[in-house]
């Protein structure tokens, strides 16, 4: 399974990178040394612009090596979003296209665990990353839902700021604004409804102590997302931070319960009715 | 059965036998019914400890509190049996802060116990499902450290259905040898430290290997040869290294958890599994 990755634009403070590299990353060992199959290979740097997707850079992958992309260089406001794209060196790219580039996989047979890069954050001159990606898979999905709970936003006493960076990407940009609900599982009362975009990251700052005294669930219809949570120190305590993202449903079940239990959980928590008093 | 669903059957075990070299899990076990399947998860007891976020998952399933117990049973790294540990709850997520339990080091796994009898009728239907446990840990460097959150990784160690019900079969299998290579540049300011645990019924060996980024040939001599006994864990420190490393074993994912320090932070290190 190929896969995108994302460079996201942060808050002021905050930086994003992503590093790409030409290993293979899980292959059967055949009788040749120890050495991971190596590929010739270019990141095709693309970003949305009106309306479309633009070519912003191109940067070669060293063999044997790796290639850092930071989200700083390319002066990425918060929730702009640039699609790192790997493509087979000297493949000849448009600089704009209606249709994202299917990206080169560097599978050299059917080993598990999807391909992958290191995504990092930056803050207060320390870093804390995810093996992260996007599959091509999703990114092609015209339609969908989006469901995430709130197990990495447990209280922690020395975290001072806490933000869900929800990210979407479609091969094929459609600009219409998606819905984002925010609600407490347990009153079912919304506590906020965001306006989220493909080909974007929609930053949720969540206050200090939640929202509410239930746990934070969030939904959308008719599209998908990743969700990373991001959680930074207390200013007045030396830094330290957290990066992860939520398990999809699915990774709730085993095997061919996967589908069932995971559109069980859907059904439940994308139907529920929402109050909106404050009561 | 329906002839399409023996069909799909069919073709789904046909698939398996082929690519069986590939599957992480063996091919045809299953677990108990009504139970649940855990990954196995890392206990680090040093530095500011490990806490783990415990879903409840019938409860995520009907949207409605329900009473759960939560299990978590450790094992020393040597892969025996520690101690078992009972937690109850009606949350969705659960944190769980075991404290201080005189393991340095060690593994565990998470279970779920519902008492049937008291739910009802369409809620005792949904045990049927098998609930997969790859909860979240978290580790600190120090006490006042932020809790750096990462998922489980792999496992396939699973528990009955009903709490009096101790037994666990493991369903990883050992694979034709493979070798993996976590996305992740080493430098030399760094002190690494690699962990990597077995859900095998065997030890596993690892051995690991340094690809220097200016290196046109492979270094012949691992860095570390491991052997890792069935649900124990060992761990290597790196210092001073700049590349990428490689595994070599037949574990079905042998993804290490990693701590990476860097040169000149106390209260900080970056955790992720590969």
């Amino acid at each position: 399974m190929s896969c995108y990755y994302p460079l996201l634009g942060l808050p002021h403070g905050l930086d994003a990178s992503l590093s790409y590299s030409s290993h293979t990353l899980n292959q059967r060992a055949g009788q040749q040394p120890p050495f991971p199959q190596q590929h010739l290979l270019e990141l095709a740097l693309y970003g949305i612009e009106a309306g479309a997707w633009r070519l912003r850079d191109t940067l070669t992958v060293p063999t044997h090596g790796d290639r850092v992309v930071l989200a700083s260089s390319y002066g990425l406001a918060p929730g702009e979003l640039l699609v790192a794209v790997p493509v087979k060196k000297g493949t000849l790219l448009d600089s704009h296209t209606s249709i994202l580039p299917e990206p080169s996989s560097k599978r050299v047979d059917r080993s598990p665990v999807a391909e992958r890069c290191r995504l990092a954050f930056h803050w207060r001159g320390i870093s804390s990353s995810y093996q992260g990606e996007y599959p091509l898979r999703m990114a092609e999905l015209a339609a969908g839902s989006f469901l995430s709970f709130d197990p990495l936003l447990k209280p922690d006493p020395a975290v001072g700021r806490s933000l869900v960076l929800l990210m979407t990407i479609s091969r094929q940009h459609d600009p219409a604004a998606l819905t984002l609900e925010l609600f407490d599982g347990c009153s079912r009362r919304l506590l906020g409804c965001l306006s989220h975009r493909r080909n974007s990251c929609t930053v949720v700052e969540v206050p200090e102590g939640g929202w509410s005294a239930g746990p934070l669930v969030m939904r959308g219809s008719g599209w998908v997302g990743i969700p990373i949570v991001l959680r930074l120190s207390r200013l007045e305590l030396p830094a330290s931070m957290s990066v992860e993202h939520t398990h999809p449903p699915t990774e709730l079940f085993w095997e061919q319960d996967r589908l069932p239990g995971s559109g069980q959980v859907k059904r439940t928590w994308l139907s529920l009715p929402l109050s909106t008093s404050s009561a | 059965m329906k002839p399409s669903s023996l069909a799909q059957t069919l073709r789904r075990s046909a698939g398996r036998l082929r690519h069986r070299w590939s599957l992480p899990y063996a091919t045809f076990a299953g677990p108990p019914a009504g139970g649940s399947v855990s990954d196995l998860f890392l206990w680090w007891g040093e530095g500011g400890g490990t806490r783990f976020v415990a879903e409840n998952t019938l409860a995520l399933l009907t949207g409605d509190p329900i009473n759960v117990k939560h299990r978590l049973t450790f094992f020393d790294a040597d892969g025996t049996l520690f101690e078992e540990m009972d937690w109850l709850s009606s949350e969705i997520y659960t944190t769980i802060e075991p404290g201080a339990l005189g393991l340095p080091l060690g593994t565990f796994i998470h279970a779920t116990f519902y008492e049937r009898s008291s739910l009802p009728p369409q809620t005792q239907a949904l045990l049927n499902l098998q609930r997969a446990h790859r909860g979240y840990c978290a580790y600190r460097r120090q006490p006042t450290s932020v809790w750096s959150s990462v998922h489980g990784n792999v496992g396939g160690i699973t528990s009955g259905a009903t709490d009096a019900d101790h037994d666990h079969e493991l369903l990883a299998r050992r694979r034709s040898k493979f070798l993996y290579t976590p996305q992740v540049h080493l430098h030399n300011s760094q002190t690494v430290r690699l962990f990597f645990l077995n859900p095998c019924r065997h030890a596993e060996s690892i051995s690991i290997f340094l690809n220097s980024v200016d290196a046109t040939s492979p270094s012949a001599e691992p860095l570390h040869t491991l052997l890792v006994p069935s649900l124990g864990v060992r761990s290597c420190i790196l210092q001073g290294k700049d590349g990428y490393l490689t595994c070599l074993s037949r574990l079905p994912m042998c993804r290490p958890l990693v701590f990476v320090e860097e040169a000149g932070t106390s209260d900080h290190f970056d955790v992720f599994h590969t």
